[in-house]
């Protein structure tokens, strides 16, 4: 699992909650402001901008970080007023835990809003003529999250409320109206109030008695109605950009989690296939090995061919375990190199000599022609090297009936090109794609029962780019098949 | 196939007795005289006798792998400078390492066929005066 944090917390800019933040438009900027807390209470992720350069901001202290951390209720938590550590602002946390899948504490995600902004949600409510109108916001904890005057002067944001007379009247019932005189400026005001419950907030609209009339108070249940009104629309609002952000940072972090599911499966997979091919290769012994004694010590000539037909279906079967096996090594990232000046002609001329039998047996005829303005040696892994030209000679005598096999090195800028070319009927335009691909699909290998798997293109591929070349198709030969492997003559250590 | 004069008697050492035969036939096919056992324990009783000049060892066997007989090998002063020979299927990296360190000359890998067997005597000729 720390493994899984340290990815999350290294990959969280997956999730751009700035751009999410400005797409949205749900929030103005100047006032809200969306954030991802991590497991461990330090920020993961900003809608504002933290300079890089800073040091990573500790939020675990934060009163809705340990109440969510400690309780797995999916509600919204809405904080005291605080000095924002990020924006810098006094602000109002409105937070949501975040669970992984499954149910394990993974983060909180935060939307703080400036009071200002909470404050001035409430300018379009009548307060009445007088300037002693009041909405406020206030905790069932008796702190008061955001008020708004009439002639908006100062408001004391985080200022107890809970020895005032409406405070106590809501914490006695949930709604209902009250006649009080505040203790702050001693004015005497008719009440209205509502606890809104699952939040742990108080709203509260307070009109000064001069505005208050007989039939006035229809007109503060109406104000009371509108105040409130604003209040849900805000948490709703809220919840719902929480919940989504909350969503969205799950959401990547199940994805970090299959991921790494994948990449896990992906290894023990190869160390699978690498301890199949293992065992494979025992049995395989007794087969190749006795197979190739009754050949040679047979006297009835029948038997011996027999022994032949079994010594190469096993010859077969090993260099397909040989190249899964290669295949599997590349994929676990276990593939050693082994670089050194490789002379080019002899080395090719050792891959030719190995395949030639296969080619005659055919018909077909072998040529080698190196360019006398190409450089001797190459500087890469002999034995890789050979295996890749050694499949693309494979390859093409597979697939040529009639013709030759032509091996051509030349010298481009600063790569060695080698390039194998034969006079077989090409490869299908459909295909092109796919040769250098390992797949085993059942279409394939019906329409071309004499193919095998066909690894070998996929494993040439493969074994090229990990010695720092490039193996290609040329799709503008037409005289057969053309595959052309480019190998940097002195690769940059980090390709070697 | 032409017969490899410096070596006279091989022991090989294998738990499967296909594979061990297999192996006896193919040395004795280039001039050898083998004497085959299928345990760790067997082997180093065998080489007391002092009668040979090359083992060949199976690295995967119950008991005393071919690593663990390849190092009493080695700690032996009358067997310590014979030529030893991992016989294995691994060709894992992990194990090549492991096999080097553990003191053997070369490594036989299967599946092996007789060119192999040959190519490995004049290597092992070769490599040591």
């Amino acid at each position: 699992m720390r493994f899984v944090r340290r990815e999350y917390l290294a990959q969280g800019h997956l999730l751009n909650l700035q751009a999410w933040a400005n797409a949205d438009a749900l929030i103005d900027q100047a006032y809200g402001q969306v954030a991802i807390i991590g497991a461990d209470g330090y920020l993961v992720q900003s809608s504002v901008p933290v300079p890089a350069s800073s040091a990573r901001i500790d939020l675990s202290d934060r009163e809705h970080f340990r109440t969510h951390r400690e309780g797995v209720e999916d509600q919204l938590f809405i904080s005291k007023p605080v000095l924002g550590r990020v924006s810098r602002q006094r602000t109002v946390q409105i937070t949501r835990r975040i669970d992984s899948s499954d149910g394990t504490f993974r983060g909180v995600a935060v939307l703080s809003l400036s009071t200002d902004y909470l404050a001035g949600l409430y300018n379009s409510v009548d307060l009445g003529d007088s300037n002693a109108g009041l909405i406020s916001l206030v905790g069932t904890d008796g702190i008061l999250r955001a008020e708004r005057r009439k002639n908006a002067d100062q408001a004391d944001l985080g200022r107890d409320e809970s020895a005032e007379a409406v405070f106590k009247a809501a914490m006695a019932s949930a709604e209902g109206t009250v006649w009080a005189v505040g203790g702050r400026d001693g004015v005497r005001r008719l009440w209205a109030f509502r606890r809104v419950q699952p939040y742990g907030l108080i709203v509260a609209v307070g009109r000064h008695e001069q505005d208050v009339s007989a039939n006035a108070k229809v007109g503060l249940a109406s104000v009371f109605f509108a105040g409130l009104m604003l209040s849900s629309v805000v948490l709703l609002l809220t919840w719902a950009a929480l919940r989504r952000a909350g969503r969205q940072a799950q959401s990547i972090r199940q994805l970090q989690d299959s991921e790494l599911k994948a990449s896990e499966a992906s290894l023990s997979k190869s160390h699978f296939i690498a301890s199949v091919s293992h065992e494979l290769r025992t049995p395989l012994n007794g087969i190749l090995g006795y197979a190739q004694l009754v050949k040679e010590e047979s006297s009835e000539p029948e038997i011996g061919d027999f022994a032949d037909i079994i010594f190469r279906s096993a010859t077969h079967l090993h260099d397909l375990v040989n190249t899964i096996l290669d295949l599997s090594k590349i994929e676990a990232g276990q593939l050693r190199l082994n670089i050194g000046a490789v002379p080019i002609r002899a080395a090719l001329a050792e891959v030719l000599s190995i395949h030639r039998v296969s080619a005659e047996r055919k018909g077909l005829r072998m040529e080698l022609i190196v360019d006398p303005a190409c450089p001797t040696t190459v500087q890469t892994d002999r034995m890789r090297f050979l295996q890749i030209v050694g499949n693309l000679i494979h390859n093409a005598v597979k697939f040529t009936d009639t013709g030759k096999i032509t091996v051509a090195v030349r010298q481009s800028v600063s790569d060695v090109v080698v390039s194998v070319t034969d006079s077989g009927p090409g490869i299908a335009p459909e295909r092109i794609r796919r040769i250098f691909h390992a797949e085993f699909g059942a279409a394939d290998e019906f329409s071309h029962p004499m193919q095998g798997a066909g690894l070998g293109l996929p494993l040439a591929r493969q074994l090229s780019e990990l010695i720092g070349g490039v193996l290609r198709l040329d799709e503008e030969y037409r005289g057969g098949a053309r595959l052309v492997l480019s190998l940097p003559i002195d690769p940059r250590p980090a390709t070697a | 196939m032409s017969k490899v004069e410096a070596f006279q008697r091989a022991l090989i050492v294998d738990d499967i007795e296909s594979s061990g035969r297999l192996l006896a036939r193919f040395l004795h096919r280039l001039g050898l005289t083998t004497t085959f056992v299928d345990s760790g324990a067997q082997a180093l009783r065998q080489l007391e006798q002092g009668l040979f000049d090359l083992v060949l060892l199976d690295l995967r066997m119950p008991g005393m792998s071919g690593v663990d007989v390849c190092r009493a090998i080695r700690a032996r002063p009358m067997t310590g400078r014979l030529h030893v020979v991992a016989y294995t299927a691994s060709a894992l990296e992990p194990a090549r390492q492991q096999i080097q360190d553990a003191g053997f000359d070369a490594i036989l890998i299967k599946p092996i066929s007789l060119s192999a067997v040959h190519l490995l005597l004049k290597q092992l000729r070769c490599g040591r005066p």
